[in-house]
């Protein structure tokens, strides 16, 4: 017999590679008398030595695969110890570690053990022990196992706060060459379920206050960037559709880390391609807080991110005619615009002027960077920066010192799993 | 006339001290250069005055910054009161005084260095807070959940609400050492009392069990191909490590909670 000390190791490295920790998206009390509530901007427990949140335990429930996506260390044909929680001992470590004050809750996922159905029917029972005999409040993210059957996805669905069916590969030719247990339409099929569902409780919800809950937190995915020859623009437009189409939360990209030799693969010295997944994120912020269109951020004819200037930047440098903006006049969607203007400062300047016209002293108050904002904006009708720059300058003066060791060092990679702290952060971070 | 400037109040830190040294500064014609508390330290430049609290005198007080400025503005300074920012007082005076000139707007005035120094304060308290809702960890002895935080703000009453709903049904306390105060409680109630000291020493096999569970997957889940220790430190700052299980050595022995208190608060702590 394995020790729970052994299994959680093992089901824990085999888990790692999934980017979403988050614990965001429903604000819940706790019922008198049991454990555990839920906070809707998420908090971050923990950070780990790669500096990323741990917000939730993320285990496998079993690592034993019986599919053989090329990517996945869990892989059937990889020499790998295997392991499988029990549904009750799963649930007492969780309870155990939430009482501790060590996370926010479950996130659950597995490999393919025996069939879809069967992986599904095991996680659906750690979880009602959790909901139904633990009576757990706290957080509890799901994954959908592709190809199981709706009703056990539905089932799922009314036991998790989150749920997510992960993409894995931007195209379908990529998902078909590199996991080829898995189709496209194994993965859009649980994906649409969800989204149907969500929408048709929210339907419900209105009509009839006892309507059982699904999935309140809403649903997310994942893919994997670097391991398929997609280009930037490609991923982003696939994100906006997701967003739109699925009514998605979140999608997260993960750098692909080479962890097996496969000649479908990129070669196991291949660094992760970080910076790229780093610039994927910056721009899904851009899509989701600050009003712009994928579109608007890259095009067929510039597919590719630059290395050196953040989306945002890179748009204000090549829109010239946009600026400068007043900040004692524009509106909100116009300050957002402007290259270290946030969304919280912006909402500061608003408020702000309201009391009276603001001053470059003020602004730098309100959390605005002037470093960069001060080539793009007037105050009072006054240029900070004195100067104006030509395209090139601009590019020098905007691309920061960061961004030129990052390849190396992947320094300031802050955006990869979002809670409060890293949504506070790329809020205000001027991204 | 002029208010006269050159001394310092002295005033026993509670919030309706400080409003009553609001009334003073008011009724005497003075603007004192500070305030200090009994956590402040003491400097004895200028001449000192005393300020007795006194409850109608601050109850006025809070009632004319209801009424003349807002009431976001009274609940804006009683979190104010609870930050750690240099010249903290003082600082509340300054900003109730523009205030009494220009009414609610003061709230929008953010650029305005009277009122921005309030609203950092008052954000940085709310994400120290934000932190020890996710760092702080508890040990359970005999049931009861116990934990040591060392805030630089005074983070208790913003942790408290929290806490006490997600852990409703348990016996908790939660003890500042900064601040030598402790949130204790029960079901059902709740309350912050003085607390000087509490040791926490888990010695029950299955508590460190668990501890040990959670070191291993907090050591597990890291990707090593993306290392990246500094990312790491700006995300969870080396001076909340110190009381985080994952951080701490294994321990295989030790004693069971002890707790030398000051006042008659530890109902709690005689388990
Ligand atoms: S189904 Fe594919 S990706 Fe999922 S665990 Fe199995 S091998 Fe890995």
């Amino acid at each position: 017999m394995m020790t729970t000390m052994e299994k959680l190791t093992i089901l824990t490295d085999a888990a790692k590679y999934d980017v979403a920790c988050t614990s965001s998206g429903v604000g819940r009390a706790a019922k008198p008398g049991t454990m555990g509530n839920s906070m809707a901007c998420g908090i971050c427990h923990s950070f780990s030595a790669d500096g990323r949140c741990i917000s939730l335990l993320k285990v496998l429930q079993s690592n034993a695969c019986s599919y053989d996506c090329s990517y996945c260390v869990n892989r059937r044909t990889n020499d790998t110890p295997r392991a499988t929680f029990t549904p009750r001992e799963l649930a007492d470590l969780t309870m155990a570690f939430y009482r501790r004050n060590y996370i926010e809750g479950l996130f659950l996922s597995s490999g393919v053990t025996g069939s879809a159905d069967t992986t599904m029917e095991l996680m659906i029972r750690t979880l009602s022990i959790l909901r139904e005999e633990y009576r757990f409040g706290g957080y509890i993210h799901a994954k959908a196992i592709p190809g199981a059957d709706e009703k056990l996805v539905t089932r799922l669905g009314r036991l998790a706060d989150r749920m997510s069916v992960n993409l894995e590969l931007p195209s379908c030719q990529s998902l078909q060459k590199l996991a080829p247990d898995k189709s496209r339409a194994d993965v859009l099929r649980p994906m649409s379920q969800i989204a149907q569902g969500i929408a048709q409780t929210k339907n419900e919800l209105t009509l009839y206050r006892h309507t059982p809950q699904f999935v309140p937190a809403g649903q997310s995915t994942q893919m994997i960037v670097g391991a398929s020859p997609e280009t930037d623009w490609q991923i982003l437009s696939l994100t906006s559709a997701l967003y739109r189409k699925y009514a998605l939360k979140r999608v997260f990209f993960s750098a692909y880390m080479p962890v097996v030799a496969d000649s479908r693969l990129p070669a196991l010295t291949t660094r992760p391609p970080l910076l790229r997944e780093h610039r994927l994120y910056q721009a899904d912020w851009l899509l989701r807080f600050y009003g712009f269109t994928a579109d608007e951020i890259l095009s067929e004819r510039h597919p590719n991110f630059h290395p050196l200037i953040d989306p945002k930047c890179n748009w204000a440098i090549n829109h010239p005619e946009f600026f400068p903006v007043e900040v004692n006049r524009a509106d909100y969607e116009a300050l957002l615009r402007v290259p270290g203007i946030g969304v919280t400062s912006a909402r500061r300047i608003l408020q702000a002027r309201r009391s009276g016209s603001l001053a470059v002293e003020g602004l730098r108050r309100l959390g605005v960077v002037m470093k960069r904002a001060q080539y793009f904006l007037t105050v009072g009708g006054r240029m900070p920066a004195r100067v104006s720059l030509n395209r090139a300058q601009l590019i020098s003066a905007l691309s920061s010192e960061k961004g030129m060791a990052l390849p190396e060092t992947a320094r300031q990679l802050s955006f990869l799993d979002t809670t409060e702290e890293d949504y506070v952060k790329c809020l205000t971070g001027q991204i | 006339m002029p208010d006269r400037t050159n001394l310092v109040y002295r005033y026993d830190g509670s919030f309706d001290g400080l409003l009553t040294c609001v009334f003073e500064s008011y009724a005497r014609h003075e603007l004192p250069d500070a305030i200090l508390s009994p956590d402040d330290m003491q400097t004895m430049l200028f001449e000192s005055r005393r300020v007795e609290t006194d409850y109608v005198k601050s109850a006025r007080v809070l009632r004319g910054v209801m009424s003349r400025i807002s009431p976001e503005a009274a609940d804006f300074i009683r979190m104010a009161h609870l930050s750690c920012i240099f010249e903290r007082d003082r600082r509340i005076l300054v900003f109730l005084r523009l205030g009494f000139d220009v009414g609610p707007g003061v709230m929008n005035r953010l650029a305005d260095a009277r009122v921005n120094a309030l609203v950092s304060g008052v954000r940085y308290l709310e994400r120290e807070a934000h932190h020890y809702m996710g760092f702080l960890r508890f040990t359970e002895i005999d049931g009861v959940l116990a934990s040591v935080i060392q805030p630089k703000n005074r983070v208790l009453p913003l942790i408290d609400p929290h806490f006490s709903d997600r852990f409703n049904a348990e016996r908790f306390i939660i003890h500042d050492a900064s601040h030598r105060c402790a949130l204790m409680h029960m079901p059902g109630c709740s309350r912050i009392v003085p607390l000087d000291e509490l040791h926490i020493t888990a010695s029950n096999a299955r508590e460190l069990e668990i501890q040990a569970l959670w070191r291993k997957f907090h050591q597990t889940i890291a990707i090593e191909g993306r290392l990246n220790p500094q990312l790491q430190r700006s995300n969870l700052p080396l001076r909340f490590r110190p009381e985080m299980t994952e951080f701490q050595r294994e321990k295989t022995t030790g004693k069971e909670i002890g707790c030398h208190e000051k006042s008659a608060s530890g109902r709690l702590s005689a388990v």
